[in-house]
């Protein structure tokens, strides 16, 4: 048991570095998995993205994706934000986290018992999974 | 303190609860057929390569090609009939033409002549999201439109230009162009409020306060107005959110658009923002003028069409993903899917397997776990682990909105759960990965997604490879941790050999996996040992072809598993499961493999005769007891 928590005390703490210059950051978790996706324009080229994807085991995997791939999931993402932070029935208590969004100064948590929303991100996050490889 | 919550999840599983299975110890695989491409000639030898010999042909090539395609557009094909028969009960034809009727009602036309691809693309059954923007010209029939306007106005502004008049009727193009796709912008502004106002006013207060030297604040009174009042305007943008859906939304929500849409910001070097209207004293002609007002509207023109391309992907992307998801819901779709997956006779062959893999890994903890209080527990644990299976649920658990039942997670009771987060997402992922993954809080249970049990009827060899893996996560080294009887100490001489550089040179990140797919081989061998011994190869090789059906780098069915913790799976392959002293020694392969090192549980290697393994029609015969299987350790 206490091996465990020392793990998530890393990986917390691995997270941090991340944490920066992103234009969009979504933090996945549930049982085991673990998973970060983060976009930020590169400095160096006109209309590139780079898009970085850190696993369960934080290893990190970057590619470049276009303004128009980088438009369309912060769009997706946004309207996700906004469900969540304008559109929820109700708090939940002990919110076990699910999913995190960050677009700009913007942040939501996705909590597991929102089921709804979960399950709507589900289709997201696995378009985001498949993006990484 | 955080709860800690974690489930092993792997790349297969499967479970179900069913009732207790009582045949342990009978020939679980004899009356299993075994799939054709294990008939093939492979590539190798099995004791001398399992992944050569189970996945490549004599030939060199994968035995296996195009299968994972096939598999995958099956599994989208459940799903797309399933959405038919709601899109119908809706009173369209069928989905398809209930996508083109929502986004024809959200102001968006789809060409004549449509591109498939790109038609796919935006329906997500390619399963990667966001491609390029370019595509919107290949099936929306205004972008497409947009770019043919603005060839003519080029053409136009080509042209000899002479006199006034001339310049005159120019502008008048310009300005017809500009005012044409501007209102269709606005209208489709209107329909994705929370991005009108993040990528529209928040972009623009982000731009004039990161450079606010650029701008001065006299020509740009109305922008900076709306950066003063963002939150107001924000607060008004909610409220109307919240409305979606209701009558009048629409006109409101074009109403406010219109009132905020901010106007192009200018720059001191925007050209003619602040330009004198004399040059070097001299007034300008009228031409100059005209010509200098073409010119602005010229470079404003540059944005129209892309912005259109742009806007109109994105809310054609919402408008089907809005109805996807109310499609997913229906009683019909969820109904359908589960008929098609879940069916009477699979759940018996399911639980037959799954049952089998619980009792022989019972049995071999009995084999290895020496501590009286561990081994009892993991026993009594493995006797309520259930499989995952998916039930209709009750009527009761859906609303009838205009004469259609959708699951209503109101209604839906706490077991449903699982159930109604599967219909939840639009893409309906649940019903098209290949996954299996065991969850050992809460409702501990080990789920084999639907892929999986459509690979079950194929190949019920590779299912229980899988579903052993997934129920051997229970005595894996971190879930024995976590459940307080931590197997650490009976694996380490085991997971030192993998480390071996003549093993599998196994990373500290794969230790889960590889201790499962261990244990795997296990129940592997338990059950390949009942049969007639020329079977056994092309059963063992039967029951790893799932490894060779997908490519971990390539294949998108499975989607948010842990790909990097697994081994290459020709490692997995022929480095565990080919590896194993059991599976060796009933195989009637020499005891050391000549590629890689030999590893296993010393107090687990099956006690069957070296040579001479048992014959045909001995494989139903009285099979050995628990004392009798376990005994000759070495
Ligand atoms: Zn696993």
């Amino acid at each position: 048991m206490k091996k465990i928590m020392i793990i998530l005390t890393f990986l917390f703490s691995a997270t941090s570095t991340f944490a920066q210059p992103y234009l969009l950051e979504v933090h996945f978790e549930k049982n085991k998995l673990e998973h970060q996706y983060l976009i930020k324009k590169d400095p160096q080229k006109d209309n590139k993205y780079i898009f970085t994807f850190v696993n369960e085991k934080r290893e990190i995997k970057n590619k470049h994706i276009t303004s128009g791939q980088f438009e369309q999931i912060k769009n997706e993402a946004n309207r996700l934000l906004w469900e969540n932070q304008y559109r929820n029935p109700s708090s939940f208590d002990k919110c076990k986290e699910y999913m995190t969004l960050k677009i700009g100064n913007e942040k939501t948590r996705v909590c597991q018992q929102n089921i709804n929303l979960t399950g709507k991100s589900y289709g997201f996050l696995n378009s985001l999974h498949n993006l990484a490889k | 303190m955080k709860i800690l919550k974690y489930n092993v999840l792997i790349l297969f599983c499967v479970a179900a609860s069913i009732t207790g299975y009582s045949q342990t110890k009978n020939c679980l695989l004899c009356d299993f057929k075994m799939p054709s491409e294990s008939s093939k000639p492979g590539g190798a030898d099995p004791c001398f390569d399992l992944f050569e010999a189970s996945c490549m042909g004599a030939d060199g090539k994968s035995k296996f090609q195009g299968d994972p395609e096939k598999l995958s557009n099956d599994m989208l094909n459940t799903v797309k009939e399933a959405r038919d028969k709601t899109a119908k009960e809706m009173g369209f034809k069928n989905i398809d033409d209930a996508i083109k009727n929502k986004l024809k009602s959200a102001g968006i036309d789809l060409r004549d002549n449509i591109d498939d691809k790109a038609f796919k693309n935006l329906k997500n059954e390619d399963g990667t999201l966001w491609q390029t923007t370019e595509d919107s010209r290949k099936i929306y029939s205004s972008v497409e439109q947009c770019v043919k306007d603005e060839y003519e106005l080029m053409n136009a502004s080509n042209g000899t230009l002479d006199g006034a008049s001339a310049l005159k009727d120019l502008i008048k193009k310009y300005e017809a162009f500009n005012l044409k796709y501007h209102s269709l912008t606005i209208k489709l502004y209107a329909k994705d409020i929370p991005n009108f106002v993040n990528n529209n006013i928040a972009t623009q207060c982000k731009q004039l306060k990161n450079s606010s030297h650029s701008y001065k604040p006299d020509e740009n009174q109305k922008a900076l107005n709306a950066c003063e009042n963002f939150e107001k305007i924000k607060r008004q943008a909610i409220e109307l959110y919240r409305l979606e859906g209701t009558a009048d939304y629409d006109k409101k929500a074009e109403e406010f658009v219109q009132k905020n849409i901010p106007s192009e910001l200018q720059s001191n070097n925007t050209p003619f923002a602040s330009k004198p209207t004399k040059t070097q004293g001299i007034e300008k002609t009228e031409t100059e003028k005209l010509r200098e007002t073409i010119e602005a509207l010229e470079k404003k023109r540059l944005n129209v069409c892309p912005t259109l391309s742009s806007v109109t992907a994105n809310v054609a992307r919402k408008v089907v993903q809005d109805f996807f998801e109310k499609v997913s819901k229906s009683k019909t779709t969820v109904d359908s899917l589960i008929e098609a997956h879940y069916n009477e006779s699979r759940k018996k062959q399911a639980a037959l397997i799954f049952n089998s893999a619980k009792a022989d890994i019972q049995d071999l903890v009995g084999a290895f776990v020496k501590d009286n209080q561990k081994r009892g527990d993991i026993l009594d644990g493995y006797d309520s682990l259930e499989l995952f299976w998916m039930e209709k649920p009750k009527d009761s658990a859906y609303s009838t909105i205009d004469g259609i039942k959708f699951l209503d997670i109101e209604k839906a009771n706490t077991k449903g759960l699982a159930i109604v987060e599967a219909f939840s997402d639009p893409s309906l992922s649940f019903f098209r990965e290949l996954n299996a993954f065991y969850t050992a809080s809460g409702y501990e249970r080990v789920t084999m997604m639907p892929a999986f049990l459509h690979v079950l009827e194929k190949n019920p060899y590779s299912f229980l490879s899988v579903v052993a893996h997934e129920v051997g996560h229970k005595i894996g080294p971190m879930v024995s941790k976590v459940k307080d009887y931590d197997l650490g100490p009976e694996y380490r001489e085991l997971l030192n050999c993998y480390k071996d550089s003549k093993s599998i040179k196994l990373k500290e990140v794969q230790t889960d996996e590889v201790i499962a797919d261990y244990i795997s081989s296990e129940v592997l061998a338990r059950q390949i040992q009942k049969l007639p011994s020329e079977k056994r190869k092309q059963a063992l090789m039967s029951s790893v072809e799932l490894y060779c059906l997908f490519d971990q780098n390539k294949h998108h069915l499975h989607s948010i598993s842990c790909t990097s913790i697994h081994p290459e799976n020709s490692l997995r392959v022929s480095g565990i499961y080919g590896s194993n002293p059991s599976i060796r020694k009933i195989m009637g392969c020499e005891k050391d493999s000549p590629k890689f090192k030999t590893c296993g549980l010393k107090t687990s290697i099956l006690n069957i005769p070296e040579v001479g393994p048992a014959k045909s029609e001995n494989a139903n015969s009285k099979p050995k007891t628990d004392s009798e299987t376990n005994k000759g350790v070495r």
